[in-house]
């Protein structure tokens, strides 16, 4: 098989993607039971991010420090010596890391993993598809998700085009940050959109994610005016960001105008804590409190008075 | 539940709870309330004392009239608060003894140090040592090692365990009253025979006794029940607060009609099943029984309640609290390695609730639902509940299933007809007979009011792991032997060669435990006829048989297996890491299992990375699937007394928990002494890591028509039953039906819960486990096993 330049990136022509997690059993992410493919790579950069492993799109390794057993394994194969046993906790110099993965192979625990893979399109359709007898009795499929699906185009046009080919409902979960030209081309093969929301001011988008929302709001519009739109918006709800009334009934007053066809609201939570910790990057919401169950449920009364079809996934 | 049922369940002692004696602490044992059960000789008294009478006797005969006796002197009470009485001990904090069946285990472990020494006074420990001479090598199980060739003793020792359910709808129909009538006409007819010369004298003579013992075991039955009428009018006499006496009124007067006289209430019918209950399950012989179709046998009744405006829907419930609270004095005493993986004096006696009738419709009525309900108020682990599945369940059904699993309990088990029915035909049944099975024990099918067809002579089972270390050479640490092929690690070239030297020796395991069981069964045949039973048996009464001299097709005489998985991703594992990946040789792993792994981290490493079942992987799952098939069939091979097939049973209960401490390590990465896969399919705790549809798709490839009525648990949040989840929970159970799994059951906690109930057993005294085919006491449960529960993986629903 030719090798892409880069042994992290898959190939342009979608026959590989690079992904973090393959879902079975998700239970929130379109209707009924669906297997959920997290593909890596991201154009956003949200600091409450429960996922940060997804943003980067080469694999990356993970370390879990709590199931170190300090066997110093690691240390003596890093040929570049990032790793380090200080005291009784191991060190991990990101910088000096060139990936060569052989300290994973050498951790006796598991403390040490990766996290992205590239795998074949045939087998990530194959994995994706068996769970086709509860598909069927569920109303579920399969859901495309990330990372941003559109960061690997191809790849994902792919796959939702071989799902449909055997007849398997597919969602795609986005948060619409390409061009026009490539979302059309893979919003052909998806039965349901997830549009991933943010903020409706550009300056407060920019803030929280590090991109504007010019363009995520234009596709939003394009792909709610296509004629076979299934359109679900789904908005993380972070406290103190994006969760005032005011912005909440705004949110509202375009799922009206765009004829959206159901909100969910994702509340804001600490899950992803500890991914950042085993990226030894800091976590930037680690202060910010959970938001509580009453107060997201607050905040879909609050868009369903402007007769909106809400749910909440706390 | 209603403060009447709530009052008597505060006070009742709940056997079921009570286990594991050496395993648990002081501080533990003070947690839990009514602790101190005890041993109750008045059986064994009354029993021996019956023999000592009947010794020229024939033994049916001898057997109906110990039950007389001891129906006649044994001590009857009722106690407060209760609507249906009924028990099989002198009191209600103890449990019976059968020294007719074994009485040396018994005197052992209750001696002064051993770990049942509070369970008799001295005094009783001196009874009970007059009552074992008179026995001496005569009791069942101690015959048989007059006869057991030496060559048999390498194998672990069996015991049986037997259930039947008796012809409920024509007791309740006819009475006890009705079916003596019949058992009176058949003496005449068979006179008739005699003299006709169609009956030989030897026939004659064997038929007119086993009739005889049918009619003193019929009468003495009612003339017991009537012993509770007197009582409930003594105490009524006595009783000041007149909503009381009303009560025992009642309870005398149900007590004087039933079982003698067709039911004519619900709440009478129920009593009326009650009192049968114990006589069969308890109080003649042990048996792990009930199988009754609860919603099926008592709606009729019910429902003219209703109609008559004698009950309310509450009242029916309440009836049925009744009843269960009922189930909570009863259970038997273990043995110590039983009692302490078994949960307590757990008696199983399963009752079933949903499913079809003999022409395929849904039977689901109202009862159905009140069954849930009171299962659902009454919070215990006995009855075992299990819920029939087929293609037409009424949603409501499944609706109020999810609802009562969501409160926390781990029932109801969950059945599917598509395999049942038609394993059942596949072993001879009857399609009409087989629509009409309910379970007993906690996994058997059984067909209601057919002759006693299922026996569990081998119940010990086959730990089948052991099947492929012995093969390889590796010692384990306590169970005798589980056969004798040794192949060479060199000359192994594949994994074809490894199965086969495991069935090998699988065979060689079966046959003598066989050998084993047709023993005890023929020794059961000689000395523990039924004669009541039989007569509530369809069909003993015109044969003029005891049930034990004639089958009932299928005669479901089994043997449980367990460890499939772990045998099977042993297997996996050296085909991964000594065929397709040339890792390691299999002298190394050999060296690394009789090492435990010691200095062997990197090849266990690897072993664990294997594929593994229960993770939707063909590679993995295939293995299973055919070790599966390739055992059932070399079980079948085995033949009964009666010339019929031995079959292979999932009736694993925890065995495979217990088991594992007597295995050395496996292939499959597991350390000697931990457990075996969970149940009889479940994949190995934390093995699985594609979540729930995965684990179900990989225990479909493993066909239980093929292989046999897999026991499968699971492991799930209550809050993953609720709200918008319940309804993705019910089409999950939808596509468990489509995909023609045998069994399903879930434990609604998670591990938090669990791992807080470890530390603090006091705030938790009700949290419940399945473990394997029931259900039990978390707190309840030794150390190591809880353990084994919170590491089962929990599904993220």
């Amino acid at each position: 098989m030719p090798r892409s330049p880069d042994p992290g990136l898959a190939p342009d022509d979608g026959s590989e993607g690079v992904i973090f997690n393959i879902q079975r059993f998700s239970l929130q992410d379109g209707p009924g039971i669906r297997t959920t493919v997290f593909l890596k790579g991201c154009p956003l950069r949200c600091g409450w991010c429960s996922n940060p492993e997804s943003q980067a799109i080469r694999p990356e390794i993970m370390f879990r420090s709590q199931q170190c057993q300090k066997s110093g394994a690691c240390a003596e194969v890093c040929e570049e010596g990032a790793i380090t046993l200080a005291g009784d906790a191991l060190h991990l110099d990101w910088s000096r890391c060139t990936m060569c993965m052989e300290c994973i192979e050498a951790c006796p625990s598991g403390a040490l993993e990766i996290t992205g893979e590239r795998l074949k399109l045939e087998d990530v359709v194959e994995e994706s598809c068996r769970d086709e007898p509860f598909y069927i009795n569920s109303g579920g499929g399969v859901t495309l998700s990330g990372g941003e699906p559109l960061f690997q185009p191809e790849f994902s046009r792919r796959f939702l085009e071989a799902c449909k080919e055997r007849s398997i409902h597919t969602a795609l979960d986005t948060s619409g940050h390409a061009s026009w030209e490539t979302m059309e081309r893979i919003l052909a093969h998806a039965d349901l959109v997830l549009f991933d929301l943010k903020h409706l001011s550009a300056e407060k988008h920019l803030e929280g994610t590090q991109v504007r929302n010019d363009l995520i709001l234009e596709n939003l519009r394009k792909t709610c005016d296509r004629d076979e739109a299934r359109v679900w918006l789904r908005i993380p709800v972070i406290p103190g960001y994006n969760d005032a009334d005011p912005h909440l009934e705004e949110l509202a007053r375009l799922a009206g105008e765009l004829c959206i066809e159901k909100v969910s609201l994702l509340g804001f939570h600490h899950w992803g804590r500890s991914k950042y910790r085993a990226l030894g990057r800091p976590y930037p919401y680690d202060e910010t409190d959970a938001l509580s169950k009453e107060r997201l449920e607050a905040a879909g009364r609050a868009m369903e008075a402007h007769g909106i079809a809400v749910t909440i996934d706390h | 539940m209603s403060s009447r049922t709530q009052a008597l369940m505060v006070e009742t002692p709940i056997k079921a709870q009570q286990v594991a004696l050496t395993e648990l602490s002081e501080e533990v044992r003070a947690t839990r309330p009514g602790f101190a059960w005890t041993l109750d000789l008045e059986r064994a008294r009354l029993v021996t004392e019956s023999y000592r009478q009947t010794e020229n006797e024939p033994m049916v005969l001898r057997r109906a009239k110990a039950l007389a006796h001891l129906l006649e002197h044994m001590t009857v009470y009722a106690r407060d608060g209760e609507m249906i009485v009924g028990n099989y001990a002198s009191n209600s904090d103890s449990v019976p003894l059968y020294p007719e069946l074994a009485w040396k285990w018994i005197k052992r472990e209750t001696a002064p140090g051993q770990v049942y020494e509070c369970m008799l006074s001295d005094e009783g420990r001196r009874e009970l040592e007059q009552i074992c001479d008179y026995w001496g090598n005569h009791s069942i199980h101690h015959r048989i090692r007059r006869y057991l060739p030496n060559e048999l003793t390498e194998v672990f020792w069996v015991f049986n365990w037997e259930a039947s359910t008796p012809n409920y709808d024509k007791i309740l129909a006819v009475g006890l009253k009705g079916i003596l009538e019949e058992v009176r006409e058949r003496r005449d007819s068979l006179k008739e025979e005699y003299l006709a010369e169609t009956l030989n004298g030897e026939e004659y003579l064997r038929k007119r006794d086993v009739l005889d013992g049918m009619e003193i075991g019929l009468s003495a039955v009612i003339a017991w029940s009537k012993r509770y009428a007197a009582l409930a009018r003594d105490l009524a006499a006595e009783e000041k607060d007149p909503t009381r006496k009303r009560e025992l009124e009642t309870i005398a007067g149900h007590c004087e009609w039933v079982p003698e006289n067709p039911a004519r209430t619900f709440l009478e019918a129920l009593q009326s099943y009650w009192l049968v209950h114990l006589v069969i399950n308890f109080l003649d012989l042990p048996q792990v029984g009930s199988g009754i179709r609860l919603d099926q046998t008592f709606a009729p009744f019910y429902e003219r309640d209703l109609r008559e405006g004698r009950i309310t829907r509450d009242e029916a419930q309440e009836c049925v609290e009744f009843l269960f609270v009922k189930f909570q004095e009863t259970g038997f005493l273990h043995a110590p390695i039983w009692s302490g993986f078994g949960g307590g004096a757990l008696g199983f006696q399963t009752v079933t609730i949903g499913g079809v009738d003999a022409q395929g419709n849904d039977v689901t009525n109202e009862l159905s639902y009140i069954v849930l309900d009171a299962t659902k108020s009454v919070r215990a682990i006995v009855p075992p509940l299990a819920l029939r599945w087929h293609d037409g369940i009424p949603s409501k059904l499944v609706e109020k299933a999810i609802e009562v699993m969501a409160s926390g309990m781990p029932q109801p088990a969950i059945f599917n007809d598509k395999v049942n029915i038609v394993r059942l035909v596949n072993l001879g049944c009857s399609l009409e007979d087989a629509r009409s099975y309910s379970i007993n024990n906690c996994m058997v099918p059984t067909i209601p009011g057919k002759n006693l067809n299922h026996i569990s002579a081998w119940a010990s089972g086959v730990p089948l792991p052991l099947c492929l270390t012995s093969a390889l050479g590796i010692p384990h640490l306590l169970y005798k032997k589980a056969g004798e092929t040794c192949i060479d690690p060199k000359r192994i070239e594949s994994i074809d060669e490894l199965m086969d030297a495991a069935v090998e020796n699988y065979k060689w395991t079966i046959h003598r435990l066989v050998l084993i069981g047709n023993l005890s069964d023929a020794l059961y045949r000689e000395y523990a006829p039924r004669p009541f039973l039989s007569a509530i048996l369809d069909d003993c009464i015109e044969r003029a048989q005891d049930a034990r001299e004639w089958n009932y097709t299928p005669d479901y005489r089994d043997v449980t297996l367990f460890g499939l998985n772990t045998l099977a991703d042993s297997i996996t594992a050296i085909k991964k890491v000594v065929f397709d990946d040339g890792k390691a040789s299999m002298e190394e792993l050999i060296d690394a299992l009789t090492a435990n792994w010691e200095g062997y981290e990197d090849l266990r490493k690897a072993c664990l990375a294997a594929p593994k079942f229960g993770n939707d992987d063909d590679y993995a799952d295939l293995i299973s699937r055919e070790l599966g098939r390739r055992i059932s069939e070399e079980t079948q091979r085995c033949r009964t007394n009666r010339d019929t097939p031995v079959i292979p049973d999932g009736t694993a209960a925890t065995a495979w928990w217990s088991f594992g401490r007597i295995c050395a390590a496996t292939p499959d990465g597991r350390s000697a002494g931990d457990p075996f896969n969970d149940g009889s399919i479940s994949p190995t705790a934390g093995r699985d890591v594609k979540g729930p549809t995965a684990v179900l798709k990989s225990v479909a490839k493993v066909d239980p028509l093929v292989s046999w009525n897999q026991l499968f648990n699971q492991t799930v949040m209550p809050d993953y039953l609720s709200g918008h989840n319940a309804q993705l929970f019910a089409q999950y159970l939808k596509t468990f039906g489509d995909l023609g799994v045998h069994h399903i059951q879930f434990t609604t906690v998670n591990r938090d819960m669990l791992e807080d109930a470890q530390k603090h057993p006091e705030k938790y005294p009700t949290l419940q486990v399945r473990v394997a085919g029931f259900a039990a006491y978390f707190i309840d449960l030794d150390k190591n096993l809880q353990d084994s529960i919170i590491a089962r993986t929990p599904q993220c629903f």
